[in-house]
């Protein structure tokens, strides 16, 4: 499975990419919404972890345009993010999210997360 | 009204450092001192919205390689400037969210900007509500949360 992180900051981005890649995932990373756009276009992305704040396009809007076009329609997407308010989980439910976990996070967490979104962690081929 | 919340900042401060890095801080009453010239780490975002200010995070730069390395999987000596600013900018970005989620909604938080400075950051028009100092591995940080003034 290939796996796309989305954040403007390189640390979370390294730490991400660890924790997917040692369970499998081949792993791509983009630092805004419209370096993951153009991404997307150019190959199959099976699981997106998105961060909200970001410059250019922000990872809700960037859920909302992948959610609007069905080519996408099973990429699974998981926000990553510090906002931490109920109505923000809300809005990205709404704006097409399957999951949300907050910032600070543990790979336990991670994997947790991803389990919860029928993602077979030990069969995930790299 | 003054928004004074130093439990809750050493208990955001103290999970983000033992989750994410698996450091240890606590806070502390030594006051932070700076180490030196142009060696102090200040990362810095604002709040806008129904309460608006900003929180603003000093450590000194030896704690900013610290952290990279740890996040990076990289030895202090292999850490650049960049590296430092981004793992800093992203620690205030975590922990200007965990605060917001005392603050009256709605409410925004700006992207993170870090300088390497003398320290001190300036912001007009503001105030200080609440001041944590944390001792990280013998080194001091600093937590400052500013309340910009009600008209």
């Amino acid at each position: 499975m290939r796996a796309l992180i989305i954040d403007d900051s390189k640390s979370i981005r390294t730490i991400l990419t660890e924790i997917l890649a040692g369970i499998g995932f081949a792993v791509e990373e983009a630092a805004n919404g419209l370096e993951a756009m153009a991404l997307i276009k150019k190959e199959k992305v099976d699981l997106a972890l998105v961060d909200w704040n970001m410059p250019d396009m922000n990872g809700c809007e960037f859920i909302q345009e992948v959610r609007k076009d069905n080519a996408y329609k099973n990429m699974r997407m998981m926000m990553v993010t510090t906002e931490t308010a109920i109505n923000k989980v809300a809005e990205a439910l709404e704006a097409g999210a399957d999951e949300y976990i907050m910032k600070p996070f543990t790979r336990e967490m991670i994997i947790e997360k991803l389990v919860l979104m029928g993602i077979s962690i030990s069969s995930a081929p790299k | 009204m003054a928004f004074e919340c130093e439990a809750e900042i050493s208990q955001f401060v103290t999970d983000i450092w033992s989750t994410f890095l698996s450091m240890k801080v606590s806070p502390t009453d030594k006051p932070f001192k700076p180490k030196g010239k142009d060696n102090t780490l200040a990362g810095c975002v604002q709040i806008t919205g129904e309460w608006q200010g900003a929180v603003t995070l000093y450590a000194p730069k030896e704690i900013g390689k610290r952290v990279a390395a740890t996040m990076y999987g990289l030895d202090e000596k292999e850490v650049d400037n960049q590296q430092v600013q981004d793992v800093i900018g992203e620690i205030t970005n975590i922990l200007a969210g965990n605060i917001k989620s005392l603050l009256p909604a709605p409410c925004s938080i700006s992207l993170p900007c870090v300088a390497i400075t003398d320290y001190n950051l300036h912001h007009p028009g503001s105030e200080t509500v609440s001041a944590v100092n944390f001792d990280c591995e013998g080194l001091s940080i600093l937590v400052v949360l500013l309340q910009e003034h009600v008209k």
